[in-house]
């Protein structure tokens, strides 16, 4: 094995820092390529001795499928010598999280009080009353729904991710407004700063500017649904706590509808969308502490998940109503998997409606799904997946787009039959994923599973036929009020929505 | 088909009917939006029951009324 005082190290190191400089250094520009560094060639998952340059790529691409043009070499020779080339996916990589212990601590990472899980440090700001340097956060964030007393420990990271009092704290609750059940314009609070060395006035990994007149703060995010965000206008933040922000000029805003704004908070990170309506009026549910009523807010595409709380959300970004003309199921997998699904969904919704909704359980399906597609997409978006999951998905992604693709777009060809291949594949999945069912799917998944073996051999046509069978139909909807998923409208009639 | 309203006169028609409209429809929230970014303002009420979701209201002086599903509302820490 090689050690950093080997000549054979140090002479490889010198050929792999001389052929990123050289001839491999283009590949910065390829977009699948996410870094490259010096390391030992790895063969079928174990490391061998050979120095090597080690290209991480995004994807990792079969040899057939590329252009001659992005092939690499297995060795880069420099005269005589030479240095081994590997290739290895890694994916994205992704700044440290957001939910860290940070000093100091920038503005979007996770910050809470003592008693709470976590939200997102919105901003530093200037306490009108004394000048003193203080955090901006909501109410529920920093001062527990009104729970909270002046004075108390607020933690960066907050409890949720690992803050404890004797290490994590960052600052002591100063002042918030006060939340009622009658009516409120902002659920918001400021935490004095404890050491001002242990915070700094800038946005988490620099990802957008503070507020400024070319980049001015517009809100507080402070709750969402499945479909929306909802934020408190700045300038009634500021005012009802005293506070000013620590630049001079005016660096705030009002929106309207069709404005884009962006935010940096502790769950998402960045992210952007469009206003999509304002002087909104809504009920905002507080969990133990009840239902409050909102006014005066303006709400935007989805853009936020718990977490996110606290996040101060600015003019900017290139904004986006979900980003897939509205449907929000596709919006969640498109974020989930990375991939621009919106050819997809189109060619889905031309299957569903032509073909797969024209038969009795197909029609039941869509209707199932889309009387309980909030939870689904709730669900999707809250969970947390891990990245080996991801990849695996966006790998399944990858494999199978094109195919179904042509399924949906030509169902009536012959040659496209389902296989006992497929079926394998298919329980593969279910048994990666399983983890991520609700309790009432993992009960009846074996069952269906069951139904779907039915399908091995048969082809598009005769699979729609299929399903059209009255008698599947009472199987599959016994299936789905066992599995809590069954709609409340008749499956034999009314037209599915969404997309 | 009614001209479509200023702003400043769909503010005032959704603060006369405000609150009926979160009655009517069992409503999480309501609010102005603007479907057609050169279109008109429209009042915007949020259900959370997908029937509702399905009802195109009658406009209220004028002003047009959609339904989306767009609720339940949840504060947002983590």
């Amino acid at each position: 094995m090689t050690t950093p005082s080997d000549d054979r190290y140090i002479k490889g190191r010198a050929l792999a820092r001389a052929a990123r400089r050289g001839p491999l250094a283009s590949l910065y520009d390829d977009p699948n390529v996410a870094g490259m560094a010096y390391g030992r060639r790895t063969v079928r998952g174990t490391r061998t001795d050979e120095p090597a340059v080690v290209v991480y790529v995004l994807r990792k691409t079969p040899a057939r499928f590329l252009p001659t043009s992005r092939m690499l070499p297995r060795r880069m020779y420099f005269g005589g010598d030479f240095v081994e080339i590997d290739v290895v996916e890694t994916g994205p990589f992704h700044a440290l999280a957001f939910t860290d212990r940070e000093r100091p601590a920038p503005n979007g990472v996770s910050v809470a009080h003592v008693d709470v899980t976590a939200g997102t440090l919105g901003s530093l700001v200037a306490d009108g009353a004394d000048g003193s340097l203080n955090i901006l956060s909501n109410n529920h964030v920093l001062a527990d729904v009104n729970e909270g007393a002046p004075g108390d420990p607020i933690l960066q990271p907050g409890p949720a991710d690992g803050g404890t009092v004797t290490g994590d704290t960052i600052a002591r609750l100063n002042r918030f407004v006060r939340l009622n059940a009658t009516g409120n314009i902002v659920d918001a609070a400021i935490a004095r700063v404890i050491n001002p060395d242990d915070v700094v006035d800038r946005v988490k990994n620099d990802l957008i500017p503070v507020a400024t007149p070319d980049h001015p703060a517009v809100g507080l995010l402070f709750a969402g649904s499945s479909t929306r965000t909802l934020v408190n206008p700045i300038d009634a933040v500021l005012n009802r706590l005293d506070v000013s922000f620590l630049h001079d000029g005016d660096v705030t805003a009002d929106v309207d509808v069709g404005t884009n704004v962006e935010k940096v908070g502790r769950t998402t990170e960045y992210t952007t969308a469009t206003v999509t309506e304002i002087d909104v009026s809504v009920s905002v549910d507080y969990g133990e502490h009840g239902v409050l009523r909102f006014d005066s807010q303006f709400a935007t595409a989805h853009m936020s998940e718990p977490g996110d709380s606290g996040s101060l959300v600015y003019r900017g970004g290139t904004g986006g109503e979900d980003g897939s003309g509205g449907c929000p199921t596709t919006a969640a997998l498109a974020r989930l998997l990375g991939r621009d699904l919106s050819l997809d969904a189109a060619v889905e919704r031309d299957f569903r409606e032509r073909y797969l909704g024209r038969t009795r359980v197909g029609r039941f399906l869509i209707e199932a799904y889309f009387a309980y597609e909030d939870r689904a997409v709730a669900r999707m978006r809250a969970a947390r997946i891990d990245e080996d999951d991801r990849r695996f998905l966006q790998r399944l992604y990858d494999t199978y787009a094109e195919t179904l693709r042509a399924v949906a777009l030509q169902p009536n060809r012959a040659d496209l039959v389902f296989t006992e291949e497929h079926l394998r594949e298919i329980r593969r999945i279910v048994v990666r994923l399983r983890e991520y069912f609700t309790a009432g799917a993992a009960g009846v998944v074996d069952e269906v599973l069951g139904i779907v073996a039915e399908f091995v051999g048969r082809t598009v046509p005769e699979i729609l036929q299929a399903l059209d069978d009255p008698d599947l139909l009472r199987r599959v909807t016994e299936l789905a009020r066992r599995a809590g998923y069954a709609p409340r409208t008749d499956a034999a009639g009314g037209e599915a929505g969404g997309g | 088909m009614a001209d479509p309203r200023s702003l400043h006169e769909v503010r005032a028609v959704l603060a006369e009917h405000r609150e009926e409209l979160m009655r009517r429809f069992s409503a999480a929230g309501v609010g102005i939006g603007r479907p057609d970014p050169g279109g008109s303002y429209v009042i915007t009420v949020y259900v959370t029951d997908p029937a509702h979701a399905r009802v195109t209201p009658d406009p209220i002086d004028g002003v047009p009324v959609r339904c989306l599903p767009a609720g339940p509302f949840h504060a947002q820490n983590g």
